[in-house]
């Protein structure tokens, strides 16, 4: 084997995971607070809103995530009208798609998080004389992430792995160039090297979310 | 003028009517202990007074303003400014189990008086904590508090705001016997300093000895009112005979 080669090919791959990284990081920063948002319209009181938000979740989380990728880089531009507006950089789509599709996933998520949260909580704020906002940031928000925690910490390691499928629509990250590499040089080992970035990237994770929690596990006694 | 006044108050669940007419005043001072069996609308009550339930009908004002007049309310802005003369502590406690004992007493205070510094917020709290017994867990989480002691710092927190009247619901029914005693102690000592108090319990000598006036509500009614005397000693309604015949005389 041709260690120089291996090794300069291990640094091009790396140069992906910054792609692989910046797209998990903008769907993570961006689907959380849209996923909140998501979930709070699922809630209206107006019952069309609450009906629309709720198709469309139902919709995101019921098709292949690579379908609705393809849709969005491929798909919209062949829109009538308003096809030309959609047309959109492979990372923009890949983003796009990504943050909507892992804001409904929150929604879900959230959506649990707060049926969680014991009834006696927002009417202990009201006789307290809370408003209905400083209610939900201050007391069940808090309580709310504490039980979402572990599920988001899940679907961040999911969203990890699902950042390869980019790779279909020609974004260069890990995968597109490991496959590159796999292909020139005919070699099966850059697999090895891309499954190890990835491990490292979601053990590295798993570690920060395992902390995270412990931090806010306020109801440990003693 | 009584303090409170609540005139053919009504609430209804659908087709349950839970309060069918409910009238009584409250004065300044008073301490009115509401018992009766499970069912009866106690609890009702008190959570319409404080608005946590909507009221079918009737009137309540307090301090002389209308918080709801035959069944219309006034103005939120006037609801809230009532409401806010009254807290609450509740059969479950409700502590903000995400906060400290200190900011579960602070951050709704803060929210409300934010002119106030942080120092006079702290000493408010610290004054409030030892009247409680509760100063030496100030920093506790509440999951590390036994049930007596979360209720004593709710009472506490509710103090923080200075109502003018404090309603209890059942506050020691979520208590084993042990935990009873240490929360109506602290009930009885906001008492003897006269606080304006209605307590819905089922602590018949509580509310013997606490109490200046006792309800007995029977079926969304108050069928009996009086002294804990008249009340206990010489109840002149056959249902409240029956109720307190399960109650054995200490």
């Amino acid at each position: 084997m041709d260690f120089q080669n291996i090794w300069n090919t291990t640094l091009n791959i790396l140069t992906g995971a910054g792609t692989t990284i910046s797209l998990f990081l903008v769907t993570i920063l961006l689907s959380l607070p849209l996923g909140f948002c998501f979930t709070l319209i699922a809630r209206s009181k107006i019952g069309p809103v609450r009906w629309v938000m709720n198709g469309i979740i139902y919709i995101v989380r019921g098709t292949p995530l690579l379908l609705q990728l393809l849709f969005v880089y491929f798909g919209l531009p062949y829109l009538p009208l308003i096809g030309d507006f959609l047309r959109m950089e492979r990372f923009t789509a890949s983003c796009v798609t990504f943050v909507v599709n892992y804001a409904c996933y929150f929604a879900e998520i959230f959506r649990g998080g707060l049926l969680a949260v014991n009834k006696g909580q927002y009417e202990a704020a009201k006789v307290l004389g809370m408003s209905k906002v400083q209610t939900m940031m201050r007391v069940i928000c808090p309580q709310m992430v504490r039980v979402a925690l572990p599920s988001i910490g899940n679907e961040a390691v999911t969203l990890v792995k699902d950042t390869a499928l980019v790779f279909t629509i020609g974004v260069t990250e890990i995968l597109h160039l490991t496959k590159t590499a796999v292909s020139r040089d005919k070699n099966t080992f850059f697999f090895v090297i891309a499954a190890v970035i990835y491990l490292v990237m979601n053990t590295v994770l798993t570690y920060a979310f395992k902390k995270v929690e412990a931090k806010i596990n306020y109801e440990k006694e003693g | 003028m009584p303090f409170i006044s609540v005139k053919n108050l009504q609430k209804s669940y659908g087709a349950l009517d839970v309060l069918k007419d409910v009238s009584f005043d409250v004065e300044k001072g008073d301490v009115i202990a509401v018992i009766g069996s499970s069912g009866s609308g106690k609890s009702t009550m008190l959570r319409c007074l404080i608005g946590l339930e909507q009221i079918g009908g009737g009137t309540v004002s307090v301090d002389g303003d209308d918080m709801i007049r035959d069944g219309k309310y006034s103005s939120k802005e006037q609801v809230k400014s009532i409401t806010a003369k009254m807290g609450m502590v509740f059969q479950n406690f409700n502590l903000f189990p995400h906060l400290t004992v200190r900011k579960n007493l602070e951050m709704p205070y803060r929210l409300m008086h934010r002119e106030v510094d942080e120092a006079q917020t702290h000493a408010l709290c610290d004054s409030l904590l030892q009247k409680v017994g509760m100063l030496p867990k100030a920093d506790a989480m509440p999951a590390q508090l036994s049930g007596g002691q979360q209720q004593r710092v709710a009472i506490a927190r509710a103090m923080m705001l200075s109502p003018e009247i404090m309603l209890f619901d059942e506050p020691t029914s979520a208590l084993d016997p042990e935990l009873t005693g240490e929360v109506l102690g602290v009930i009885r000592q906001l008492a003897k300093e006269h606080m304006t108090m209605i307590v819905v319990t089922h602590e018949m000598s509580f509310a013997r000895d606490v109490a200046t006036r006792v309800l007995f509500m029977d079926d969304g009614l108050i069928l009996e009112e009086g002294s804990p005397e008249e009340i206990f000693q010489q109840p002149k309604n056959q249902r409240t005979r029956e109720f307190l015949s399960n109650f054995i005389a200490p």
